[in-house]
């Protein structure tokens, strides 16, 4: 077995050496400043719109529609704030409702909250069912006269559900209301076409599909609403300021490229592995829930609890086995509570401290998880031995 | 790895786990919050603390607190053990990370309730 197993590819995944490679140029002698006129610097323009073109390419956009940005954070941000704020301005002091669902990520539940405590904004966090998907139904039913914008996450973080995008982009294109798709776990994954679902902006981040931190997109269709979150420079159309990370943008067209061009092959895979390890875990573990739908979810994520068993215990134990996971337990976090995304789904206070998150990637193979199907299935035996009987006094 | 080599020796091999039937007190604890359990029990003699042992549902640093206190208060006069509190335990296990404080907090607090019941009895 290799020195460590990494299943959290949800979190990030490693740098692919093709990306790395691409990147190498403009880490080193092409060191321009793309917004420069002398030749080094236009060797980095050069570089840039390629990349465009490429990203572009892959989501089924034009280029002129694709902004970078540093991270899926920044997207959605400036996607969320940036088209309420324009809202705001185009219809005098008056802030409208935005629609989400209670299942998104933070960076964009806690946007939606800051617009909603700043500036007046009124929001309504459509709930989800136990198999954690959104439904366009219950989207339609949110919508108000004054809806301005609604944001839907292609897939989920956490437990890797995927939402009916091309439904929901039905709804809001006919009624004529932005629509805002977080597609941070989908990008490369799935596949995403602008060019014949109605989006009108979309997230992506280079490290959740091979390429490197700090860089991510945003989408943005031509005619949506816009005010830039980040001013002081004319880059990206005067669309976000600041001097393009040119080595992590070509790393990341590089990595979704090549993600794209394997994605029928790769899915496969990992779906495979995926249905081995849920399989698995429920032959040889009782006592285990599965954390959304089976299989309406991304091919590489497996989400399940243990009853009895705190989450962070197995990670803890994991981890010293040299296996690398997540878990949505309180402890994980830093906060106390634990994941908003498990208790939007029904899940027990409990169950949802006692959850384990396995992301596949790459790397996984069959043999690996055999040997952490092993380990689990030890590690979840020994934690339930400690659990109390409470006794009322 | 965020956590001392202490917290993941008694994380690996807890020292004094399971229930004691004969036991002289005992207390469970639980934080409402984050859900961690913890019940204690001690076999008191003459005032003094002779063992004591444990069950919890917890993440690693909860075991280990269980685990590393009921080492700690074996021995000791109940006055003394009395007084053990979060520091104490954070001591014995060689630090935690600020936001893993409650699990010394839980073990702490299970003792303190278990020798009070102790002494209320008697």
């Amino acid at each position: 077995m290799p020195d460590l197993i990494y299943l959290d590819h949800a979190a990030t995944t490693p740098l692919r050496a093709e990306a790395r490679e691409a990147m190498d140029p403009f880490l080193g002698d092409r060191f321009g400043n793309p917004s420069s006129i002398y030749r080094l610097a236009q060797e980095a323009r050069a570089a840039l719109d390629t990349a465009r073109d490429t990203l572009a390419a892959s989501l089924g956009a034009r280029p002129a529609e694709i902004i970078f940005t540093s991270g899926g954070t920044e997207s959605n941000n400036t996607a969320l704030k940036g088209v309420a704020l324009a809202k705001l301005r185009e219809q005098g002091s008056r802030p409208g409702h935005v629609a989400t669902s209670a299942i998104e990520h933070h960076a964009v539940l806690h946007p939606v909250e800051d617009l909603v405590e700043s500036f007046g904004f009124e929001a309504t966090f459509v709930p989800v069912g136990r198999e954690g998907i959104v439904d366009p139904a219950d989207i339609e039913a949110a919508l108000r006269p004054e809806t301005v914008l609604v944001s839907i996450m292609w897939a989920n973080n956490e437990i890797g559900t995927i939402q009916p995008i091309a439904e929901i982009a039905r709804i809001t294109s006919e009624r004529g209301i932005t629509f805002h798709v977080d597609a941070v776990q989908a990008a490369g994954a799935l596949p995403i076409d602008l060019g014949s679902t109605p989006i009108d902006l979309l997230s992506i981040s280079a490290h959740k599909f091979g390429g490197p931190k700090g860089a991510g997109a945003l989408f943005v269709r031509e005619g949506t609403p816009w005010w830039p979150l980040l001013t002081g420079g004319a880059q990206e159309r005067n669309r976000r300021a600041g001097t393009e990370n040119v080595a992590a943008i070509v790393g990341m067209a590089e990595a979704l490229r090549l993600a794209c061009a394997e994605r029928s092959k790769t899915t496969e895979r990992l779906r495979m592995l995926r249905e081995y390890i849920f399989d698995g875990i429920a032959a040889m573990i009782s006592g285990t829930v599965v954390n959304g739908d089976r299989q309406r979810r991304l091919p590489n994520n497996v989400n399940v609890s243990f009853e009895g068993v705190h989450g962070e215990s197995v990670l803890v134990g994991l981890d010293l086995a040299g296996i690398a996971a997540s878990s949505g337990s309180a402890c994980t976090s830093g906060s106390l509570e634990p994941s908003h995304v498990l208790r939007a789904i029904g899940l027990p206070g409990e169950l949802a401290q006692a959850s384990l998150r396995l992301t596949l990637g790459r790397s996984s193979s069959q043999g690996e998880l055999d040997h952490v199907l092993g380990v689990l299935e030890q590690l979840v035996a020994r934690q339930r031995r400690f659990v109390p009987v409470v006794r009322t006094a | 790895m965020v956590f001392s080599e202490t917290v993941l020796n008694h994380y690996q091999s807890p020292r004094n786990m399971g229930r004691m039937p004969d036991a002289d007190a005992e207390a469970s604890e639980e934080n409402p919050v984050c859900g961690d359990v913890l019940h204690m029990w001690l076999r008191i003699r003459d005032g003094v603390i002779d063992e004591a042992s444990w069950e919890a549902r917890g993440c690693a640093p909860a075991l280990a607190a269980a685990s590393v206190t009921s080492e700690l208060v074996r021995g000791m006069a109940l006055a003394q053990a009395r007084v053990v509190d979060r520091a104490s335990v954070m001591e014995a296990l060689g630090g935690l990370p600020a936001r893993k404080e409650h699990a010394a907090i839980l073990a702490a607090t299970t003792l303190r309730r278990a020798i009070e019941s102790y002494l209320g009895e008697q």
